[in-house]
């Protein structure tokens, strides 16, 4: 593939293993961002973000246009739902969603009636608005990391303190996927001048836009954009292509030499990283006022009739993509890239926020080879950018002994792909860590639930221990009351044993008569009589 | 006069190396948790009484007191396994007699057949059921440890115990089976 | 919808490797010193190779078989092919062919499969047979042949067949017949030939005047271990083995053998006789970087060939045996578990110099 001649304009850091996988990236790049037409039914995932799930607004049958705000935040690490298009909210039922699982979540279906009508839109000149101003501004549009994470975009922008480096991840590591690249060849002025909206919100911000050297139409555009816009505080630093750096940590690591510590932020370096797309999104956001409702999605594959970049409206069902881009059906369908995308378990599931790419496939993927034993010669090891030992990680987590896994660092590890993509046994590494990770997750969730059952359980004991002893006490105080007033008045002595003997005779006698009953009557009278 | 030697210097080494030991075992001593509180703390605190115990204390101690860990049918496979690995036993497989593992469920009441007798109250573990004489009782879902205790003695059988559906937060990704699967999926 | 458990995750691209690729270029890189060795010693190694392979093959299928495994994959994937083909590279070339059976049943069997096959031995399986044959034989395990550029009878491949099944030549005569040089004694390898004459009070100065270990390390050694040097750095080229363990292996004979020669060069060999004689090269790219019994981290690569190297030249100094490369790559993978837990890289935002807690010009 192409690649750019433009020397870096910071000096470009290492970062320890990586991998270089075919890229595909010209099946798709070459083609301008083109629409589609609007599907009859969007699917609309209210968990289309990382965090809360948001909480739907809208009910079935009421009428919504482009842009109007479907659902809302539950919480503030949540983010706010607009309808893509206008027409009429059907159903708000459970569906398949966008997850490897294929498993159901609570879906806001609209039918578009074609007509695509905006709502009322509110541009702003954001140089006049307070800092919270803006932030509720990107807070509503529901925008979100559109890189791949979906982690919504106010709450990394939040924390002013410290900041100092704004870097934009254009990246864009993964084969096949190339919608941030011909995002920037078109719209490359709209992204800076997001990244400027961006810039505003601090003081004194150094602006660095990591780019592959890959992409050297984007880094031509980016130039251009540059001077139009006379960002003279901005330098684009082209990294050499390689399999992760455009992970958050990874393109930190290339462009400052440092790392980000183990559980802290990259912003405890003064670093905050925004996706070129997610800044072309504040962009619309703030000046057009629009809404994230639609984003570039790369279709490709060797089964997509028309691969390229098409500006697609979430909710958007996948089988309305492939009948749209004239696709035949394919063996395999995956959301995101080959390296860390996920396997469509339904045709029938809308894109949301992450999408980035559908890569259709027909051709069976040399992944599929059987499986051998680890022959520890750390292949993965000089692959993982994260400086694990995933060969040691794999046995612990095919093992179970999770806290040896733990011990290896295992949550360090960023699920790239790189050492099950270098495995000459082809273990498939990642579902190992994957299997790991999510174990311990839930054993963490259980053993919470646990703890508490056992306090709830200690508190029972303790109440019903408490009571018993309360009564006790009672009948004491109650008996020596009694005994006390006996003694005031000493003639009740009489009557009261006259009581005393009466029942005596009353039990003799009935004990008398339950002699001569069934025995087995007599256990159960007793057994009622007992409870 | 060689025996008495050999035997006495026997002693003495015998004198040494026991205060050595004694003085490491009082001074390097482990401070931790008794082990009766290790065992409940591996235990799943259900409080379902499938063990033959009371609850899930009750049987730690039993398994402290040299109990067999296979008697906790919650716990499953999973927790025989942790069970022997904290205590140094053989892994056995789960007592049958005891039940078997089912997925997690919680109780549900259907609310209009409840007759408000209080008796499923008494007999929750963990106090997850609300309820007055003579009006409506409900189970607190998040509390439920799916114990099966209230459904025995509720009069109307008005109490299911529904299994808890896998939800997106709650899945979690399985170990390749290469034997199988991994050839096959295309 | 696909089963839950079915569900495969990420990456769905592969790089085009496999074990038995990398197996394949092990095997390929060795022809240069195969055919260094047929061309000094005579074609005994070709045969110790296909007796080698067989026993290897038919034990693994045998024990495959017995532990229900499936046989094609496993046998295809030529793990046991390499340890038998390294196994009969390092064998001398007229062994009789029942301990060359014997070595590499030995191999596949005890030291590979009992530890449960491909990837969880401890010991590197190769070695094991060689050892277990050169302390159950150590006559035969020592009778080398001379280099045939200085034997008084270079033996014809009928000669070859006949010792190696017959034990004795085609006209009769015992091994030493084939061991004669051109002056009518017996003929040593170089390491032994230093070490005899070193011990009957000769001087290093003296002993180098012997045809035997003329040049770097004597005619037949030095070309033998120039050409494993040459498929060794193919390997390396093509990043089949770890170049760590190369480099310290090569570092360790070096630095041990020059700190002898340092302290006294009139009875210590110099570091490049050490280099270019016995196995050393054989050793350093073949045999240490097995990967499955060699340390797994960098630096643990590291301090695993210095250890195989300072080793190797001790035991050849002041030990018993003329070389030693066997026992010091089994002593060092006794030691595998130990490095690897030692040397785990600090994983990424676990370094000291980046738990700086940021800017604070802000």
């Amino acid at each position: 593939m192409e690649r750019s001649n433009f020397t870096s304009e910071i000096p470009i850091f290492n970062i320890p293993g990586g991998i270089h996988p075919a890229e595909h990236k010209t099946e798709s790049n070459s083609q301008p961002i083109r629409k589609l037409p609007l599907a009859k039914q969007l699917v609309i995932n209210l968990k289309g973000q990382a965090g809360n799930r948001s909480v739907a607004t809208v009910e079935v049958g009421d009428y919504v246009l482009k842009g109007q705000v479907i659902a809302e935040n539950d919480g503030i690490f949540s983010s706010y739902q607009h309808a893509p298009s206008s027409g009429t909210v059907i159903a708000i039922e459970k569906r398949p969603i966008a997850h490897p699982s294929g498993l159901e979540d609570l879906c806001i279906i609209i039918e578009t009636d074609g007509q695509d009508k905006w709502c009322d839109l509110s541009p702003v000149d954001y140089k006049n608005l307070q800092r919270e101003q803006i932030l509720a501004r990107i807070f509503e549009a529901g925008i979100v990391g559109l890189g791949g994470a979906s982690f919504p975009s106010h709450i990394k922008l939040k924390r002013e303190q410290g900041i100092d480096t704004l870097i934009i991840n254009a990246a864009e590591c993964e084969p096949y996927i190339t919608c941030d690249d011909r995002l920037l060849q078109e719209n490359a002025k709209q992204v800076l001048a997001g990244a400027q909206i961006v810039a505003h919100l601090f003081h004194n911000l150094n602006i660095v836009i990591g780019i592959e050297d890959n992409k050297p139409a984007a880094i031509e555009a980016l130039k251009k954009a540059r001077q139009e816009l006379q960002l003279d505080n901005l330098k684009i630093a082209v990294v050499p292509t390689k399999y992760p750096s455009g992970g958050e940590k990874q393109l930190i690591q290339l462009l400052t030499g440092k790392q980000v510590p183990h559980g802290k932020l990259p912003a405890d370096l003064g670093i905050i990283m925004h996706n070129v797309g997610t800044c072309f999104a504040i962009y619309e956001a703030i000046i057009h006022g629009k809404p994230l409702v639609e984003r570039i999605v790369t279709l490709t594959g060797d089964a997509c009739s028309n691969k390229g970049n098409y500006r697609i409206p979430f909710g958007t069902p996948i089988e309305h993509l492939i009948k749209a881009t004239e696709s035949q059906l394919a063996n395999k369908y995956i959301m995101g890239g080959p390296m860390m995308g996920y396997e469509l378990q339904s045709l029938s599931i809308g894109i949301v926020k992450a999408t980035n790419c559908i890569i259709m496939n027909n051709k069976q993927l040399p992944a599929n080879q059987s499986v051998l034993p680890c022959i520890r010669c750390g292949e993965c090891m000089n692959a993982c950018p994260a400086e694990l030992l995933p060969q040691q990680l794999y046995w612990h987590s095919k093992a179970d002994e999770f806290d040896k896994a733990e011990d290896y660092n295992l949550f360090d590890c960023i699920e790239c792909g790189a050492c099950a993509y270098v495995c000459p046994s082809n273990i498939p590494l990642v579902q190992y860590y994957r299997y790991a990770k999510s174990t311990i997750r839930n054993n963490r969730v259980e053993k919470i639930k646990a703890d508490k059952a056992r306090q709830r359980h200690e508190a029972r004991l303790e109440r019903i221990e408490r009571v018993k002893r309360e009564k006790a006490e009672k009948h004491q105080k109650a008996a020596e009351a009694r005994r006390k007033a006996a003694q005031a008045t000493g003639q009740d002595d009489a009557k009261k044993a006259a009581v005393a003997a009466a029942l005596a005779r009353v039990q003799a006698k009935k004990a008398q008569q339950e002699k001569t009953a069934d025995k087995a009557d007599c256990v159960d009278n007793n057994k009622q009589e007992s409870s | 006069m060689d025996l008495i030697t050999a035997v006495i210097i026997l002693a003495a080494l015998g004198l040494i190396f026991g205060a050595i030991l004694g003085f490491a075992a009082v001074k390097f001593k482990v401070e931790g948790d008794p082990i009766v509180e290790q065992i409940n703390d591996v235990l799943p605190q259900t409080q379902c009484g499938q063990c033959g115990y009371p609850g899930c204390k009750p049987y730690a101690e039993a398994i402290a007191n040299g109990d067999e860990i296979n008697k906790c049918p919650p716990g499953g496979e999973a927790g025989v396994k942790a069970l022997a690995d904290l205590l140094g036993r053989e892994v056995i497989p789960l007592d049958e007699e005891r039940g078997e593992t089912k997925p997690p469920t919680v109780a549900f009441i259907r609310e209009d057949e409840c007759i408000g007798c209080t008796k499923c109250i008494q007999a929750c573990p963990v106090d997850a059921i609300l309820g007055a004489p003579k009006l409506m009782h409900t189970v607190i879902a998040d509390e439920c440890t799916g114990c099966d205790l209230c459904v025995e003695p509720c009069p109307v059988d008005c109490i299911d115990m529904i299994e808890i559906p896998q939800t997106i937060s709650s899945w979690k990704w399985q170990q390749p089976e290469l034997k199988i699967d991994f050839k096959e999926v295309s | 919808m696909a089963k839950l458990s079915s569900i495969l995750s990420s990456p769905f691209d592969k790089k085009p490797n496999s074990v038995s690729a990398l197996m394949l270029w092990v095997v390929g890189a060795t022809l240069p010193g195969l055919f260094a060795l047929i061309h000094f010693f005579g074609f005994g190694v070709l045969i110790n190779l296909c007796l080698a392979i067989t026993t290897a093959l038919v034990c693994e299928a045998v024990i495959l078989k017995l532990r229900q495994k499936p046989l094609l994959p496993i046998l295809l994937d030529g793990s046991a092919l390499v340890t038998a083909w390294l196994l009969a590279l390092a064998l001398p070339p007229l062994l009789p062919w029942w301990m060359t059976v014997i070595g590499s049943a030995f191999a596949i069997i005890f030291a590979k499969h009992l530890y449960g096959g491909l990837g969880n031995n401890l010991f590197n399986p190769a070695m094991v047979g060689y050892v277990l044959l050169l302390i159950s034989f150590p006559v035969h395990m020592t009778s080398w042949l001379p280099a045939q550029d200085l034997a008084a009878n270079p033996i014809s491949l009928g000669d070859t067949f006949s010792y190696i099944f017959t034990g004795t030549s085609t006209n009769g005569a015992d091994i030493s017949w084939a061991r004669q040089g051109i002056d009518g004694f017996t003929l040593a390898t170089p390491l032994d030939h230093v070490k005899t004459e070193l011990s009957q009070g000769f001087r290093i100065a003296e002993i180098q005047s012997s045809p035997i270990i003329e040049g770097l390390s004597g005619i037949g050694w030095q070309w033998v271990n120039l050409a494993f040097l040459l498929g060794g750095l193919a390997l390396l080229i093509r990043k089949v083995i770890g170049w760590q363990i190369v480099a310290g292996t090569l570092l360790g004979v070096c630095g041990m053998a020059f700190l002898l020669f340092a302290i006294d060069s009139d009875h210590y060999v110099s570091p490049l006789f050490h280099l270019f004689s016995g196995a050393t090269m054989l050793t350093a790219f073949f045999i240490a970087t097995d990967p499955v019994t060699a340390s797994t981290t960098a630096k643990g690569r590291w301090l695993f060939g210095l250890g195989i190297g300072i080793i190797c030249v001790v035991i050849r100094t002041f030990g018993g045996y003329p070389d030693a490369f066997a026992f010091a790559v089994l002593i060092m993978n006794m030691t595998v578990p130990m490095i690897d837990y030692y040397t785990k890289p600090k994983a990424y935002g676990h370094q000291k110099s980046s738990n700086g807690t940021g800017s604070s010009n802000g």
